[in-house]
């Protein structure tokens, strides 16, 4: 009996032992090297393969019914391309393994401040500067320059191409009835601005009697108000991403300077005079407009395009709400909106067969003749008016959209799975304010304008004036390897810091002196050092 | 005397009702709260003025979900795979916990030890999905039933409850001239209902809120289970109302609402089985765990 136990553990050890081997060696096995075939080694007849991957439609088959993925199969009947369409939600949760296990599509769409740094630590993208002088004119002339920078690595450009339209939406919106009713005009100044929020909580804007509204909601523990930061010199960066800019020669990151402890000050005292939404702390982002579409909060700080829909909502509670849009206050340390830049791209993996055709496809959305038909809202010919004479695509106007009543709801709920988020290739003016591409003809962008200029009210398309007037952007380009160490952790305890410091269940003073010890503890100065060697 | 020992009694099952009561209360407000807001109009959700009932009455977030086939062919994927993953668990659990619930085979301390270590130390999720992409399972089902086809702990629980059935019932099978399939099948699985039945309800629960795995191993949007078609919708509107104009406001209205009924909605199935598993579940899970 003992013997026979005896065998019979050694050999599980054994076994264990050899499995665990195994498996180690399969998760270390570098990916497969792309293959040496040559385009002009394919057997006759043969279609090469490439995969795309990308966030678009409700789901594949949706994704198939798209214009452009017909459009895009029809334009290059020498190649077969492998759809690999996924959705927003998953893409989150599965980039990591998809980079982790060399999984990537040879078009692989990802998130360059997130994803790239750990591409380039797997070393499973390839350098894309080359082909895109030989093969990508196209994308290279409508690409804002700044785009690129984040992927940028040792002197080499990695990303394929980067979304052309930009984060750069962000603006102060007042309830512009409120102001009125309460005697009051656009805040310019920090000081003007507590003086708002301040009335809107305290002094029954809405005339209904009663204590029922607030200044403004904060997002996500205080991840996501530069506004107020701006004015006192300092910016925490959306979605807590940090803001780095030049001091006295030096990149040096906002979250560390003494304009940082006077904005938590001035927001600590607001929020004792009940100026913010009590769920200020804990709402998440997704619902951070929510509060002031419901009509009880005054103020917001969001994205342009989004203010006719938020008047819309409101006047189902009070029919006579307007918004208008405001200029960043101004303090003592200047002020300012903060832009997120250009996130979003295409790279290439090592895996890739055909890296040119790669390259040569993305370019293709870029020409003036495709892009002209699909950069339109909706799907064509059902949710927009489908292709004028000239091959260009038509917007509905929003009056068309109104005077069709339930047809265009009917029409909406036809296509919804086909129409939704398009990742790369956001529709022409929505969130990030894709403008006529400056390749585009005369008459082709000016087809384009007008259609754009029809599509907002006047006060929207001031507000995006506005948001791009006072735009700031963080001078840090790219991920650097510090980061992955303590990044996260100066994230965690910063955010606990802040969130405490404005709900005053701190003292600022004590929590600033911590936070600071904190940050010089657990690798603020190694990060600052690698930041300014980039 | 007697009246002392009443009043002593009804004071406690007085006091034992008002604190289950009390748990029950926190346990069920939370579900009563999702249901109310699924019934309501937008604004009052809004405002914060729902709670336990709902404010302007409403089944449109409910029309809104059921309209159009995504909805239907994920609540299809969601049954066929928790369906088909269930009985295969079952069939692999059985198999598997009987043989190592008989002392008498060669190697079971073994086998428990490669099971007990897998359960303890699981595999990491890199190794496992490249696994599964060479064997050809990615963007099919069988990748959300094959890699899951037994759960050690249930299989423990099984293997235990089938050790603490008398042996004497197995020992007039064989002298009858059953073999193990025999006393398998019909002896020890009739005996064991109440545990069988609560795997059962531990499997299609597990399986019907599969969400990871299907991100992970599916990439075909009409082949997702339930869960994971919700949290596309939710997402794609939360980011639609970002990007959106006036004129979306009708399509775009009630979110809130929505994302409540979808929470109802994949509910339903799990509380319609409960109460049919219920009877069996505390009885399964005793009996299962009184001999390691």
């Amino acid at each position: 009996m003992s013997a026979q136990s005896k065998f019979t553990r050694r050999q599980a050890l054994k076994l264990m032992g050899v499995g665990t081997f195994s498996a180690y060696l399969a998760a270390c096995a570098a990916p497969a090297a792309p293959s040496d075939m040559a385009d002009s080694d394919m057997p006759a007849g043969e279609k090469k393969k490439i995969s795309i991957s990308h966030i678009g439609g409700g789901s594949m088959e949706a994704s198939e019914k798209s214009h452009r993925m017909k459009l895009l199969r029809s334009s290059f009947p020498d190649i077969e391309f492998e759809n690999r369409w996924v959705s927003y939600a998953a893409y989150l949760d599965k980039i990591p393994v998809q980079i982790a296990s060399g999984d990537l599509a040879d078009l692989q769409f990802c998130n360059a401040f997130n994803d790239i740094p750990l591409m380039m630590e797997n070393e499973v993208i390839i350098e894309t500067g080359p082909l895109l002088e030989q093969y990508g004119q196209n994308i290279l002339a409508v690409t804002p320059e700044g785009a690129w920078a984040s992927t940028v690595y040792d002197g080499r450009q990695v990303a394929v191409t980067h979304n052309i339209y930009d984060l750069n939406i962000w603006t102060c919106q007042y309830r512009g009835d409120w102001l009125e009713s309460l005697g009051m005009g656009i805040p310019e100044t920090i000081d003007e601005y507590g003086e708002v929020l301040r009335a809107f909580s305290n002094s029954d804007p809405d005339g209904n009697g009663q204590d029922d509204t607030y200044g403004r909601l904060l997002y996500n523990s205080v991840r996501f108000d530069d506004d107020f930061f701006h004015a006192f010199g300092v910016a925490v960066g959306h979605h807590l991403n940090g803001f780095w800019r030049q001091r006295d020669g030096r990149l040096e990151l906002d979250w560390v300077q003494p304009g940082m402890k006077d904005a938590l000050s001035w927001m600590s005292s607001v929020w004792a005079d009940g100026g913010f939404h009590p769920d200020s702390i804990s709402i998440p982002l997704g619902q951070k407009d929510n509060a002031f579409r419901a009509g009880i909060a005054g103020n917001v700080y969001t994205a342009w395009g989004a203010i006719d829909f938020a008047q819309e909502k409101i006047r189902t509670v009070a029919p006579e709400a307007t918004v208008v849009a405001g200029p960043a206050p101004e303090g003592p340390g200047g002020r300012g909106y903060t832009g997120e830049g250009w996130p979003w791209c295409f790279v290439i993996p090592i895996t890739a067969e055909h890296p040119e055709d790669c390259v040569k496809v993305i370019d293709w959305f870029f020409t003036p003749d495709i892009a002209s038909q699909i950069i339109c809202e909706g799907v064509l010919g059902v949710t927009n008016k489908g292709l004028n004479e000239n091959g260009w695509c038509v917007e509905y106007t929003p009056a068309e959209k109104k005077a069709m009543g339930d047809e265009w709801s009917q029409k909406q709920n036809e296509v919804q799975d086909i129409s939704v988020f398009w990742g790369l290739w956001l529709t022409i003016g929505t969130l990030g304010g894709v403008q006529p591409f400056p390749t585009f003809p005369p008459e082709m962008k000016k087809h384009f304008e007008d259609m754009l200029a029809a599509k907002y009210s006047e006060e929207a398309l001031a507000a995006q004036v506005i948001s791009q007037e006072y735009l700031k952007l963080t001078e840090k380009p790219r991920p650097v390897q510090a980061d992955k160490e303590f990044w996260p952790g100066l994230q965690t305890r910063f955010g606990e810091f802040i969130s405490q410091a404005v709900a005053g269940t701190i003292d600022i003073d004590q929590g600033w002196s911590e936070w600071l010890d904190f940050f010089e503890k657990n690798g603020g100065p190694l990060l600052t050092e690698q930041v300014n060697e980039i | 005397m007697v009246a002392s020992s009443s009043f002593r009694f009804r004071l406690e099952s007085i006091l034992i009702y008002l604190g289950l009561g009390i748990f029950a209360f926190i346990a069920v407000t939370p579900f009563l709260h999702t249901i109310a807001r699924s019934f309501s109009a937008e604004a009052p959700i809004l405002r914060g003025e729902v709670y336990v009932w709902p404010v302007g009455f409403s089944f449109d977030a409910y029309e809104r979900l059921v309209i159009g086939g995504t909805f239907w062919l994920a609540y299809r994927n969601s049954f066929i795979i928790t369906t088909s993953a269930t009985l295969v668990q079952m069939f692999m659990t059985i198999l598997c916990a009987y043989p190592l619930s008989r002392t008498y085979l060669p190697g079971r301390n073994f086998f428990m030890t490669l099971i007990v270590f897998q359960m303890i130390f699981p595999p990491s999720l890199i190794p496992f999905y490249l696994t599964v992409r060479e064997v050809g399972l990615i963007d099919s089902w069988g990748s959300l039933i094959w890699p899951y086809a037994i759960n050690t702990f249930n299989m423990i629980v099984l293997k235990s409850y089938f050790q603490a059935l008398p042996r004497e019932l197995e020992e007039s099978a064989i002298i009858d001239g059953a073999n193990d399939f025999r006393v398998l099948i019909h002896i020890m699985l009739p005996l064991s209902v109440p545990v069988l039945l609560t795997l059962t309800l531990f499997y299609v629960v597990a399986n019907w809120n599969l969400f990871l795995p299907a991100i992970f191993f599916i990439n075909d949007g009409n082949k997702q289970p339930l869960q994971v078609i919700l949290r596309d919708m939710i997402w794609s509107m939360q980011l639609a109302t970002q990007t959106a104009s006036a004129d979306d406001f009708e399509r775009l209205a009630g979110m809130e609402a929505l994302k409540a009924s979808s929470v109802i909605i994949a509910a339903i199935p799990m509380l319609i089985a409960y109460p049919f598993f219920q009877r069996y579940f505390i009885k399964g899970i005793l009996l299962g765990a009184i001999k390691g």
